[in-house]
């Protein structure tokens, strides 16, 4: 009874990590065989692809749009985040329940939903689409992570350190810059990474609302319609599998670095 | 050096102070003493400017504090946490506030230096602050307050987090310090032995409001009402019956100990009840060991429980032809035997022993 059980977990966890894993190692291997079709057997040893991926120019405008459309997100929705959770956390105002419950709603909206409704706002407006109007919709669906991850981040610190800096004769701003930011400094790492992966690979909203202009995820769906195109898209992702595992692995590096600086336990992990 | 005026606050329909009024000296040693949810943080806070009061004015060095805030206050808070800043060395925590006032390095360091000389930490201004003893936080965070030269120093149940044995060192450290320094000094406990020990004045609070305002001694021997009496050390209460009164003394029968003629309390102007309660310290009975012991009055009992303290023994004697008990503190000195249990005993007292309340 005892060793079925036992070995009954072991295969459950196997299978579920092949099931979760698989699919990302498929990708390398895929993007080094030389063949147009993606199917095994596997057919030899290339770099083409990759090659491939170099010379597209569409390919390289996409990956900008959307690292500048990633980083202006992750910039405004943390601060968003930053204000709106230190308002809850370290004031009694009216609503203010309802307030934080109002600012987590797009987190439960479905994107297409969300995206629609920006579109018709813009077109209402009048606005051109551009790298902006994705922008809006990505600062709207990364805004509640990142109140989500900054509460923690300041229900985490003793409130009494912000009254002792003031009690040293600290201005509120210094009492911020050099006691509360430097304390929350890691749930700010945290806050960026994450509404910066969560816009990079988000794709409705920013399907509905581009422009000209489209991003990594839009141009990945456009190769689709050519099967010719396939193992290129497997060269990219396997660039972007790597590119997101050492984006991780810096963020816990980081995030370990900050709480024993700040002198607590690490136990909590971000991702 | 503070004065309090009628100094009222309230959190919703609970009244934190009521109407305090109060003054304290420049270069004294003060303490707010009382049970947790007294007001005394409250006051505390009012004081230091986190908190503003719904009613009454805080003057500090003639100073009107309205609309002061915490930082331009000439005061600094010693936290009952410590609130040491985890992300600094101790020399940054303890020069925070005089780089806040754009000190040159050299000057900030020359004075972390002296300020950590003054509470025993020289060396120590790069260890980190997560790395330091519960003892070392609390002499970080009152060097970090004392370095700013404040006019009061306030100290938020400073002893509470620390072990017993660092709590009675300290209590001889802090009054030494504020002796060294001369700064007034503003305590919040809600621990007697540490108000009385530190202490030039005590105030005792009971929901919001000073129930008492005095030296130690005066509130331990002279305690103003039972719920003051309760918590400064210990005291048994006696029911009594008042037989006679003049001016200036007062006869009284306590049931099961005797009759005695008290010198009239000062602050007992009207005329006493004939029914009242009356306090006897530990420490002011005797248990008679030797016959020759002599006392104003002697008075037969049977211990019915004690407790061994190594230094001395506490009896719980119940007096013969009476339910009433009283409890008895005995110094252990050499050659002198721990009754047991259900012994008969002689309890010598004075008319002196006795407290009215």
């Amino acid at each position: 009874m005892k060793w079925t059980l036992k070995y009954g977990l072991w295969a459950y966890v196997s299978l579920y990590l092949i099931f979760l894993y698989m699919p990302a190692l498929l990708l390398p291997i895929f993007a080094l065989n030389d063949s147009r079709i993606v199917a095994f057997p596997l057919q030899g040893l290339t770099w083409r692809w990759f090659a491939l991926l170099w010379e597209t120019e569409a390919l390289h405008d996409a990956l900008r749009n959307s690292l500048i459309i990633a980083s202006i997100t992750a910039f405004m929705s943390t601060i968003f985040g930053l204000m709106a959770a230190r308002a809850s956390s370290r004031y009694a105002f009216p609503m203010r329940k309802g307030m934080a419950a109002l600012v987590m709603i797009p987190l439960v909206l479905p994107e297409i939903i969300v995206g629609v409704s920006l579109l018709v706002v813009v077109m209402q407006f009048g606005f051109d689409l551009s790298l902006w109007t994705i922008i809006l919709g990505h600062v709207l669906i990364c805004t509640p992570f990142c109140v989500v991850v900054m509460s923690t981040a300041f229900n985490n610190f003793d409130r009494s350190l912000e009254e002792a800096a003031f009690d040293l004769g600290a201005t509120r701003g210094a009492t911020f810059r050099w006691v509360s930011l430097p304390l929350v400094l890691p749930g700010v790492i945290a806050s960026l990474l994450i509404s910066f992966t969560i816009s990079l690979d988000e794709f409705i909203i920013a399907f509905f609302l581009a422009g000209v202009d489209v991003t990594l995820p839009v141009y990945i769906w456009g190769l689709l319609r050519f099967p010719a195109r396939l193992p290129s898209v497997m060269a990219l992702g396997t660039f972007l599998l790597a590119a997101s595992l050492l984006l991780l692995i810096s963020a816990e590096v980081i995030r370990r670095y900050g709480a024993r600086r700040a002198g607590t336990s690490s136990n909590g992990h971000l991702f | 050096m503070i004065e309090l005026n009628s100094v009222t606050k309230r959190f919703g329909r609970t009244v934190a102070l009521d109407s305090v009024t109060l003054t304290i000296q420049r270069g004294e040693f003060f303490s707010l003493l009382g049970p947790s949810g007294c007001g005394k943080s409250t006051l505390l806070r009012t004081i230091s400017g986190f908190e503003h009061p719904d009613e009454g004015d805080i003057y500090i060095d003639g100073q009107s504090m309205e609309g002061v805030e915490a930082n331009r206050r000439p005061t600094n808070l010693v936290f009952q946490n410590y609130a040491i800043f985890p992300h600094m060395t101790v020399g940054q925590n303890v020069g925070f506030g005089l780089r806040r006032k754009g000190l040159r390095k050299g000057e900030i360091k020359s004075q972390v230096n002296a300020a950590l000389e003054m509470v025993s930490l020289e060396g120590l201004e790069n260890r980190h602050a997560h790395t330091l003893s519960g003892g070392q936080r609390q002499r970080v965070a009152l060097a970090r307050a004392l370095i700013m030269r404040p006019k009061v120093l306030l100290l938020d149940e400073p002893l509470s987090a620390l072990d017993k044995k660092l709590r009675e060192q300290m209590q001889f450290e802090l009054r030494h310090l504020q002796r060294a320094v001369g700064i007034t000094f503003l305590l919040v406990t809600h621990d007697q032995e540490e108000a009385l020990t530190m202490s030039d004045r005590i105030a005792i609070m009971f929901n919001g409001r000073i129930a008492q305002l005095a030296s130690p001694e005066e509130i331990y021997a002279r305690p103003l009402s039972k719920q003051v009496a309760e918590f400064i050390g210990s005291m048994s209460f006696l029911r009594a019956e008042t037989l006679s009164q003049t001016i200036d003394a007062i006869t009284i029968r306590i049931e099961g100990l005797g009759t005695a003629t008290l010198p009239r309390p000062a602050q007992l102007s009207a005329a006493m009840k004939k029914n009242i309660t009356v306090g006897v310290r530990p420490e002011l009975l005797t248990i008679l060991f030797d016959p020759s012991e002599t006392f104003e009055f002697e008075t037969p009992g049977t211990i019915t429980g004690r407790v061994y303290y190594g230094d001395m023994t506490y009896y719980e004697v119940r007096l013969n032809n009476s339910s009433q008990v009283v409890t008895v503190s005995m110094r252990n000195t050499a050659g002198r035997s721990i009754l047991s249990e259900d012994s008969a005993v002689r309890i010598g007292w004075d008319s002196s022993s006795i407290t009215l309340i």
